[in-house]
């Protein structure tokens, strides 16, 4: 059952054996292995059962709706990077660009090392990404998709000797509508509220959409339940509930989840709760042509090239609405007017770093957390080389202009140009950039004196508490995270199924 | 109680409008034709409150300390159009990131009404929302 936490009484009390928060990539497989399995899951979700159809297409009205904080959310330091989240059933995956990796094997093998994680090895997790690929129908995107902005980037590429390739993506008949990060209008991305949500459902499950949780429940260092709001029309409290359960599974996200634990002052004697936030940041390279593109006909994030990705530099198509792109571009007044005018000249191609900079996430206001982040020398260095190959690439490619997301440097035109990059010394505070991939502030490890949570995603401190969520990854995973996070939280699920009894299930 | 914005800040933005979406130029549509301060409201209304104070602040340095980079005193929307577009000039070109998100976050609270009306996004092309249009054959 999907039920919206406004048709459940006042002051709700319920009981179940496990409680998830959250029901993004993290928190959606696991409800669906446990109700799978017969357990009685509870999932609380503080988002709304939005349909992306119902949004007129319409950005900002999608940002309203499905973002946290209308997708106003940024980090603060040097830069500041907007970091968006989502805040509806499906979490993020539903304004995800529905890109899929599996967790590359040298990043694990580097976690292993430092980390121990001696439950997991690399082999159990192939069986969970083939489930997870299977129930979100991961496959190549087909050429014809692509559209002129990645074909464009592709050519480029070719021409250089660079190697790229269609990316895998999550969908079902996909019309390359071109805003997948608004929500999908034609429900061909697979997102967590078309598979995991609806089977766990049918399965038993009750998810319960406008509920916050707020606190988490415990006796002697085991977990008892969460408490929390059932929220109205406008996101306010409307009435408390409670839920009561021996294995509480946090899924909340990498600022959310280590959030919802400083301020319940929960497993924390690592203090690492909060800390190690990697963002995996990206910029925005756009490039100008003397034909159109309509760069948004076809799949937005439809190509990658991963020459560089050793180097964590990572190249993926990309592209926004008018509404948005219009002030990341650097101009203002009548030049800008100028650059919009040839908004279907534009194409656009994204750069992303493993980022070897962290941040932290504390407490903050009203129900906002704050989340501190400066971006490093080494980094730096990494996007002043991704934009230059990117420019090339464009240059290559028969681009007239390239507008390039480093302060100083705003237009490109010829190779003589690309000498600019290396004129002055580019500082952190020089580049535009954002970030769609935060993780680490919940790590797993063996030792429970620098890790939250061990390598069954238990926290070390709290037995039954456990976080299935982007927060585990100890370091930057290099791509984008969503088949991490299934996989991992299929893991998790499994430990349980094997390990019920000792949590009174 | 959410604290919306006051005549002043209001008056601040009608200043910066007219520079950063000003009328003529490479298409029509110019702040004359989109309702920002409603747009702005509902901003502020949606924000985290951190950023609702950054909306704030930023209004009141624009209006108040504009006249540091021209070196004599006056509001920012006593400036002419001239000294405006040139303080804005600054602002974003800043080296220092805080100072030109000032002008990346005021500059969206215009932008975005602009561009996410159907008849400035028609009028640059945007038809959005199509399939895919493969100009490039269909083989890599
Ligand atoms: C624009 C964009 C594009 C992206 N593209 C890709 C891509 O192509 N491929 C990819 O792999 N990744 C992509 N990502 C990232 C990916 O979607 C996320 O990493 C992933 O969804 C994170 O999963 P999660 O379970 O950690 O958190 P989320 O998916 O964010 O889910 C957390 C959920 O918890 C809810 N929640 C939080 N706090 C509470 C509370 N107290 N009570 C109740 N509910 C709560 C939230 O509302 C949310 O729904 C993208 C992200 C963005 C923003
Ligand atoms: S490209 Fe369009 S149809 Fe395909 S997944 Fe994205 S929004 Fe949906």
């Amino acid at each position: 059952m999907i039920i919206d936490s406004q048709e459940l009484e006042e002051n709700y009390h319920a009981s179940a054996d496990v409680v998830i928060v959250g029901s993004g990539a993290g928190g959606a497989p696991m409800a669906y292995k446990l109700a799978q399995a017969g357990w009685k899951v509870i999932l609380l979700e503080e988002g709304r059962n939005n349909n992306p159809a119902d949004l007129n297409r319409n950005s900002w009205e999608a940002m309203k709706e499905m973002y946290r904080d209308s997708g106003m959310l940024a980090t603060l330091g040097t830069p500041s990077i907007p970091l968006p989240l989502g805040l509806t059933l499906g979490g993020t995956t539903v304004i995800n660009s529905g890109t899929c990796f599996r967790t590359p094997e040298k990043v694990f093998a580097e976690w292993k090392e430092k980390f121990g994680l001696s439950e997991v090895q690399y082999a159990d997790l192939i069986p969970l990404f083939e489930e997870s690929e299977k129930m979100i129908h991961v496959q190549e995107a087909p050429y014809e998709l692509l559209g002129t902005n990645n074909q464009m980037f592709a050519e480029g590429a070719r021409k250089l000797g660079l190697h790229g390739r269609p990316l895998m993506r999550n969908v079902i008949n996909c019309k390359g509508a071109g805003i997948c990060a608004f929500g999908c209008p034609e429900h061909a991305k697979q997102s967590m509220e078309r598979n995991f949500l609806p089977a766990a459902s049918e399965l038993g499950a009750t998810i319960i959409t406008s509920a916050r949780a707020e606190k988490i429940i415990t006796q002697k260092k085991t977990a008892k339940g969460v408490e929390g709001s059932f929220l109205d029309a406008k996101r306010k409290r409307r009435t408390k509930f409670r839920i009561d359960a021996p294995v509480v599974v946090l899924s909340c996200g990498a600022i959310y989840t280590p959030y919802l634990l400083l301020n319940n002052g929960m497993a924390n004697c690592s203090r690492q709760v909060g800390r190690n936030l990697h963002i995996h940041p990206a910029a925005k390279v756009i490039a100008m042509f003397d034909e159109a593109i309509d760069a948004w006909n076809g799949v937005p994030q439809g190509y990658y090239v991963d020459d560089y990705a050793g180097e964590g530099i990572m190249f993926e198509g990309f592209f926004l609405p008018p509404a948005i792109l219009s002030f990341a571009l650097p101009a203002m007044g009548m030049k800008l007017k100028k650059y919009m005018a040839d908004y279907r000249k534009m194409a656009g191609f994204g750069i992303m770093v493993t980022d070897t900079s962290h941040g932290r996430v504390i407490k903050g206001l009203n129900h906002s957390p704050l989340i501190f982040y400066n971006l490093n020398e080494t980094d730096t260095a990494k996007f002043v080389k991704g934009v230059e190959i990117a420019a090339r690439v464009y240059l290559a490619a028969g681009a007239n202009k390239i507008l390039v997301p480093i302060h100083g440097i705003d237009e490109i035109t010829c190779e003589a140009d690309l000498q600019k990059l290396h004129d002055v010394k580019i500082k952190p505070g020089h580049l535009e950039l954002s970030a769609f991939h935060p993780m680490g502030t919940c790590r797993m490890g063996d030792d429970a004196k620098n890790s939250v949570v061990n390598s069954h995603l238990e926290t070390h401190d709290v037995k039954g508490l456990f976080v299935a969520d982007a927060s585990v990854f100890p370091s930057s995973l290099g791509v984008n995270p969503q088949m991490s996070i299934m996989a991992f939280s299929l893991f998790a699920a499994n430990y349980l199924l094997k390990n019920k009894s000792q949590y009174s299930v | 109680m959410i604290r919306q914005l006051s005549v002043r800040e209001i008056k601040t933005l009608h200043a910066l409008a007219q520079c950063i979406i000003p009328g003529g130029g490479q298409h029509p549509f110019s702040y004359r034709d989109v309702d920002y301060i409603s747009f702005a409201k509902e901003m502020i209304a949606n924000v985290p409150v951190h950023v609702r104070w950054f909306i704030h602040f930023n209004l009141w340095v624009i209006h108040y300390f504009s006249w540091l980079y021209l070196k004599r005193p006056a509001l920012f929307s006593h400036l002419s159009f001239t000294e405006r577009e040139f303080v804005l000039t600054c602002l974003s070109k800043s080296r220092w990131f805080l100072i030109r998100s000032i002008y990346i976050l005021t500059s969206a609270l215009l932008l975005i009404p602009l561009y996410k009306d159907e008849r400035v996004m028609k009028a640059i092309g945007y038809f959005g929302f199509g399939h895919a249009g493969n100009k490039k054959g269909d083989t890599l």
